[in-house]
């Protein structure tokens, strides 16, 4: 099947995540442009090395930096018809020993702070009466493990504010849907497969980064926008199942 | 710089309506019907076409009521509270608002006009 993309340009936030590369190279070789952001000099690195041609089109966003967010104009001179959200920043701390500084941080920046940033992005779509939202949620918003409190409930909040702006500017043409992925075998997916047998025990519950990122263009294009003001779950049956 | 022309268009536009039905007078939600979504694209038509930067909760004095009954609990008066929070608009204007407010939303046309103008005059 041929996928069909009305759209032109990608911005993808946190495309220096090993699922935000490889769907940078997909959306390149579908002829969209994108525009991958970074937090990081590390995440600036990453891409300038697997995409020297776009180094210079990466800017730099932390959805912990409110003042940084400003940056946002500048990027939106480009009209950028597809969003895809990969910014998430990892936390592992049990609720009841979290340190209020911390979670004020935490929550503004992944809720607060992405609000924000989402409603700058979806009033430059509605100028064009198109736009497409991807939000990578997890496994962790349904089942979060004990340490991920912080993480699954700014995946559920973040979950939460692309349903309401699918559902709110759907009659504009802006659709959304949420991706939960399960354990990726990269990033803390990889980290948390690495401990003790995790790899032997799960083996048929890891997906592979190129399964996340070829998901992801599916969704993006004309023929999935219908999957809209929804979460759907992609973890290989890892959470289907009452008891491993 | 009038605004009125640019704003006419969009309104014209958003809400499907023939320009002539468009006055300074008329209210933009009583009766040409504009709902929440369509105040939304206003909003944003009005920043991109004006070059203006829009506050959606002055620009169609959403917070009337609010402001109004803040006045009310700290005992200040209701017309310099709304002067401090719409200071695009005429103390004429805000007097015809409250009395008009029973009797639905306020909001008018030339509302509009007013924020484009004051908007212009900060950014320059």
């Amino acid at each position: 099947m041929k996928l069909d993309f009305r759209g032109k340009t990608a911005l993808i936030l946190g495309a220096s995540s090993a699922i935000g590369l490889a769907l940078t190279g997909l959306l390149l070789e579908e002829g969209l442009a994108v525009i991958p952001t970074h937090s990081s000099a590390q995440g600036r690195d990453a891409i300038r090395e697997r995409y020297p041609d776009l180094a210079a089109a990466s800017p730099r966003l932390d959805l912990a930096d409110k003042d940084g967010l400003a940056g946002l104009a500048k990027i939106l001179e480009t009209p950028v018809d597809y969003l895809v959200d990969l910014a998430q920043a990892d936390r592992e701390v049990l609720l009841a020993a979290a340190g209020e500084a911390d979670m004020d941080a935490y929550f503004q920046a992944h809720i607060a702070h992405r609000l924000a940033l989402l409603k700058a992005v979806t009033r430059s779509m509605l100028t064009r009466r198109f736009g497409r939202l991807i939000y990578v949620s997890s496994t962790a918003a349904a089942l979060p493990a004990p340490g991920q409190g912080l993480y699954g409930a700014a995946k559920r909040a973040g979950e939460g504010l692309y349903q309401s702006l699918g559902l709110e500017l759907g009659a504009r043409g802006i659709t959304s849907l949420s991706l939960r992925l399960g354990l990726v075998d990269a990033g803390r997916g990889e980290r948390f497969l690495d401990q003790d047998d995790r790899r032997q025990t799960l083996a048929d519950k890891i997906m592979t980064v190129d399964q996340a990122a070829g998901t992801l263009l599916f969704l993006l294009c004309d023929q999935a926008l219908a999957l809209t003001c929804t979460t759907i779950t992609m973890d290989a049956g890892l959470t289907a199942q009452k008891y491993a | 710089m009038n605004p009125f022309a640019t704003i006419s268009s969009i309104l014209a536009e958003i809400l499907d309506l023939d320009p002539a039905e468009i006055t300074p007078e008329a209210y933009v939600i009583r009766t040409l019907e504009a709902e929440s979504i369509d105040l939304l694209e206003i909003g944003v038509a009005m920043q991109h076409r004006l070059g203006i930067v829009v506050d959606d909760d002055r620009l169609f004095l959403k917070n009337v009521r609010i402001v109004l009954s803040r006045a009310q609990h700290t005992d200040a008066d209701a017309l310099t509270a709304l002067k401090s929070e719409y200071p695009h608009l005429s103390e004429d204007r805000l007097r015809e608002i409250l009395a008009d407010l029973p009797a639905g939303p306020v909001l008018r046309v030339g509302d509009l006009v007013a924020y484009a103008l004051a908007a212009a005059r900060i950014g320059n």
